[in-house]
C-alpha cells in the first residue's frame, strides 16, 4: 500500500492504519529502536508506542515523508527511554559508541533546556548538515540519525570500514570546528 | 549539554535529508516475531451499587462568613470534581484533593501546601503544620446541595490523626468502603477538621470532592454525541484547539479554526520537535478562485513563527479539530455528571499488543446543552478544545481579516544589487518559460516561477511585487531547511528575467548569508 493510502486510513480512523504501518513500517522502525535500546522487547514497545503517537497525530499532521515521520517519532521515544535506562546502567553496543565519538564535538556549555539556545544549535546543526557533501551528510546521518555500525554503512554506501570511519571523523571535526569558531561555546 | 543531546537534536533535521541517508531500511518487510507485551498490574474497579442513606447531622465546620463567601464557588460546583482546593486554615494554606482507586480506597492529598507569608493569626510569621483530625466524613451531592451520608453502623467514621508536616507533600488512605459499603456512582466529598498543633482545640472543616464513575454511559453519550453533531452541522463556529504531547517529544500544536459556511481560515503556532507543517497543502476558494498559501513572516529561513493555513474542506477541519474526541469514544467505559462537565473515562486499553493507561475527555456544556470545551487527558497527550464564544458575524469578520490577496513589497533595483554583491548564481537566459501571460496573477506567477527552479523539493514560497518595475519575485525554499534558497524575477507578462540561487557556504565560521532584504540592513 503507498504511503498515501495509508495516511488517508490514519485521517478515516481506520485501525487498519496501524496494520499497513506494521507491515510496510514496523521492521524500519524497529530497526532505529533495536540499534539505540539494543533489547527487542523494549524495541517493540517503542514501535507500538509509536503507532499510537502516529496514530494521535494522523489527523491533523499529513506527513510528507512517512517513513521519516515514524522514524524520527519512534527515534524521539527511543532516546527517552535510553536516557532512563542509562540514568541506571550505561551498556556498550552501537549508540553508546557512536554517543562517544560525538563527545568531542559536543558543546558542554550549551543549555538545550533553553529555548533559544536549543533553536540556534538546531540552526547551526542544520547548515552544518547542509554544507556537508552528499556522501559525508549520508554517512554522518547513517551512523548518528540511524545509529548504523560501521560495517552497516560501509556495506550500505559501496565504501570500505576505513572510508566510512574516515568521513565520519572529518564530519565530526567540521561540525566541532562549526560549534567552536562560533565563539559562543566551549567545546567540551 | 550532553551528546545525547546533541544525537537527539538531529531528529530536527530536514526529513529530505534522513530519507536520503535511509537506505534500503525503509524498504525491508516487517517479519518480526510474536510482540512481548507488558501488561500492567490493573486492578478491577469496585462494583458501585447500593443506594445512600443520608445522614441528619449539623456539623460546624467554624467557617467565618467571609470563608463561606470564598467557598461558594467551591459549594456550587463549578469546578470538576477532582480538582483540589485550597483551604486557608488559621493562616495556613493547604491544597487538599482526592481521588477514589480502582481498589475503593480513597487517596487523600495536601499537594502542595506552604504557609502564608504574612502574619499569621497567632502572630508568628513562620511556617506552619497542620494536622487532620480523626473523625471523617462523606457526603453525596444529590442534585442540589451535598448531604452527609450515614455509616453502615451510624457509628462516626474514625481515622488516625494524619500530621501534615510544613513545606512538605502528603498523601494517605483511607477506606470509606469498611465505613459505607460500596459507594453508588457520584459526586463526594470527604470532609475533615483541620488543626494546627499548637491550637488542636481550633478546628476547622474542609473538604476534598471525588467522583465514582458509572459504568451506565448511554445517556451520557447520546447527549454528547448529539451536541457534537450540532456542532459540527452549524453554519458557523470558531474552535481553538491546543495539543501537548508527552511521550516522543513536547511538541506544542495550536490551531484555531474558522468557518463561515464557505470556507475554513487555520491558524497553526510553530510546531516544535518533529517539524512537520502542513502549510504547502492548504488552499483557499475565494470568491470562486482557488489560493494557495501566502506566508507574511519576514523570516524564511525557519518556521515561521505564527502561519496562516486555510481549508476550504469542510471535513478536514472537522476531523482535525475532533479526530481525538472520535476516536476517544468507542473505548469509553465510564461517564459521570460534575456540575456543567461530564467527564468520560477509559481504563487501560491494549493497543497494537502493549497496554495503554486509560484516558480522560471531559466535555462542558452551556447552558442550552451545547458543547464550550473539551479537554482530553491521556498518557502521551492533552489536548483542549474550546469552542469559541462568537457571533456569525465576528466569525465573518476574522475570515475576513486573513489577508490573502495583498502581496508584500520590494525593491528589484536593490535586491540585484544585492544578489550581485553577495555571489548568487545568476541566469538570465534558458528559461522554460517564453509565453506572455496577459495580466497574471499571483498564483499563476508562482507555477511559472516553479518551473525554473532547479531543486524540485521546495515546500515554501513567497511572491512579492515590485510597482515600480512591475516585477514579481518568488522565493523558493524548503520549510524546514535554511540551505537551499532560490529566488525567481519574472516581468509584468511572467516572462522569468532573472534565476538567483543562493551559494552554498564554505566556512562554517561566518553566519548563513543574508538574504537581499537582510543584506541592505546591514549596509
Amino acid at each position: 500500500m503507498d504511503d498515501q493510502a495509508i495516511i488517508d486510513l490514519y485521517w478515516d480512523r481506520s485501525e487498519e492504519a496501524i496494520v499497513q504501518t506494521d507491515k510496510k513500517y514496523g521492521k524500519y522502525c524497529f530497526t532505529i529502536a533495536n540499534r539505540i535500546l539494543e533489547n527487542p522487547d523494549d524495541s517493540e514497545e517503542c514501535v507500538s508506542d509509536t503507532y499510537m503517537s502516529a496514530w494521535n497525530r494522523m489527523p491533523p499532521v499529513r506527513p510528507q515523508i512517512l517513513s521519516v515521520f515514524l522514524g524520527k517519532i519512534t527515534r524521539n521515544i527511543s532516546v527517552s527511554r535510553w536516557r532512563k535506562q542509562s540514568a541506571v546502567k550505561r551498556g556498550g553496543g552501537t549508540v553508546a559508541v557512536a554517543l562517544e565519538e560525538l563527545e568531542a564535538c559536543t558543546p558542554s556549555s550549551w543549555d538545550v533546556t533553553q529555548e533559544m539556545e536549543r533553536k540556534e544549535l538546531e540552526a547551526r546543526l542544520r547548515d552544518f548538515c547542509g554544507g556537508l557533501p552528499t556522501q559525508e551528510r549520508i554517512v554522518f546521518l547513517k551512523r548518528y540519525w540511524y545509529a548504523e555500525s560501521l560495517g552497516e554503512i560501509a556495506a550500505e554506501t559501496g565504501l570500505s570500514q576505513s572510508a566510512v570511519k574516515s568521513s565520519l571523523y572529518r564530519s565530526r571535526k567540521k561540525l566541532g570546528a562549526v560549534l567552536k569558531k562560533e565563539g559562543l561555546y566551549e567545546v567540551g | 549539554m550532553k551528546s545525547v543531546d546533541l544525537f537527539s537534536m538531529l531528529n530536527t533535521l530536514p526529513d529530505a535529508w534522513i530519507q536520503e541517508a535511509e537506505g534500503t531500511m525503509a524498504r525491508q518487510k516487517s517479519g518480526r516475531g510474536r510482540k512481548t507485551i507488558r501488561f500492567l498490574l490493573i486492578a478491577a474497579l469496585v462494583a458501585c451499587l447500593g443506594a445512600t442513606a443520608y445522614a441528619a447531622i449539623a456539623r460546624n465546620l467554624n467557617w467565618t462568613p467571609e470563608q463561606q463567601k470564598a467557598l461558594q464557588e467551591y459549594q456550587d460546583m463549578k469546578y470538576i470534581g477532582v480538582a483540589s482546593k485550597n483551604w486557608d486554615v488559621f493562616g495556613v494554606v493547604v491544597e487538599l484533593s482526592a481521588e477514589l482507586k480502582d481498589d475503593g480506597n480513597l487517596n487523600i492529598t495536601a499537594n502542595p501546601w506552604s504557609a502564608k507569608i504574612a502574619e499569621d493569626t497567632y502572630g508568628e510569621n513562620t511556617e506552619k503544620a497542620l494536622e487532620a483530625g480523626e473523625e471523617y466524613w462523606l457526603e453525596k451531592w444529590d442534585g442540589e446541595a451535598f448531604q452527609e451520608i450515614q455509616t453502615l453502623s451510624g457509628a462516626p467514621w474514625q481515622v488516625s490523626r494524619q500530621s501534615l508536616p510544613a513545606g512538605e507533600n502528603t498523601s494517605w488512605t483511607v477506606d470509606p468502603v469498611r465505613m459505607y459499603g460500596q459507594l453508588e456512582a457520584g459526586i463526594y466529598r470527604v470532609g475533615m477538621m483541620l488543626n494546627t498543633p499548637e491550637h488542636p482545640e481550633n478546628t476547622m472543616g474542609a473538604y476534598a470532592k471525588f467522583i465514582v464513575f458509572s459504568n451506565d454511559i448511554q445517556g451520557y453519550m447520546d447527549d454528547f454525541e448529539n451536541a457534537l453533531a450540532r456542532l459540527k452541522a452549524r453554519q458557523t463556529f470558531h474552535i481553538r484547539s491546543e495539543s501537548y504531547y508527552v511521550m516522543d517529544d513536547q511538541d506544542l500544536t495550536k490551531d484555531i479554526w474558522w468557518d463561515n459556511g464557505n470556507f475554513l481560515a487555520r491558524r497553526c503556532s510553530y510546531i516544535h520537535g518533529l517539524h512537520q507543517f502542513q502549510w504547502d497543502r492548504a488552499e483557499l476558494e475565494w470568491n470562486g478562485q482557488l489560493y494557495s498559501l501566502i506566508w507574511g513572516s519576514e523570516e524564511m529561513d525557519g518556521p515561521p513563527a505564527e502561519m496562516e493555513a486555510v481549508y476550504y474542506d469542510a471535513s478536514d477541519c472537522v476531523k482535525l479539530a475532533l479526530s481525538v474526541t472520535e476516536s476517544f469514544l468507542y473505548r469509553t467505559e465510564q461517564a459521570a455528571a460534575d456540575g456543567d462537565t461530564v467527564i468520560f473515562r477509559k481504563g487501560p486499553f491494549e493497543f497494537w499488543g502493549g497496554v495503554r493507561e486509560g484516558a480522560e475527555l471531559r466535555v462542558q456544556y452551556d447552558a442550552a446543552g451545547e458543547i464550550r470545551k473539551i479537554d482530553y487527558i491521556s498518557e502521551q497527550q492533552t489536548t483542549a478544545i474550546e469552542v469559541m464564544d462568537e457571533t456569525p458575524e465576528q466569525i465573518a469578520e476574522a475570515i475576513a481579516s486573513v489577508d490573502i490577496r495583498a502581496l508584500p513589497a520590494f525593491s528589484y533595483a536593490e535586491e540585484l544589487e544585492a544578489i550581485e554583491a553577495m555571489g548568487y548564481e545568476m541566469r538570465t537566459q534558458g528559461f522554460a518559460g517564453t509565453q506572455p501571460q496577459a495580466s497574471p496573477d499571483r498564483d499563476t506567477i508562482l507555477k511559472l516561477a516553479q518551473k525554473e527552479v532547479a531543486e524540485k523539493g521546495f515546500n515554501m514560497f513567497t511572491v512579492s511585487y515590485d510597482e515600480g518595475t512591475r516585477m514579481w519575485k518568488v522565493e523558493c525554499m524548503y520549510s524546514s531547511n535554511s540551505e537551499p534558497y532560490e529566488v525567481i524575477y519574472l516581468d509584468s507578462t511572467g516572462i522569468p528575467k532573472l534565476h538567483a540561487v543562493r551559494p552554498p557556504r564554505e566556512d562554517y565560521t561566518t553566519e548563513g548569508l543574508p538574504k537581499p532584504q537582510q543584506w541592505k540592513l546591514l549596509q
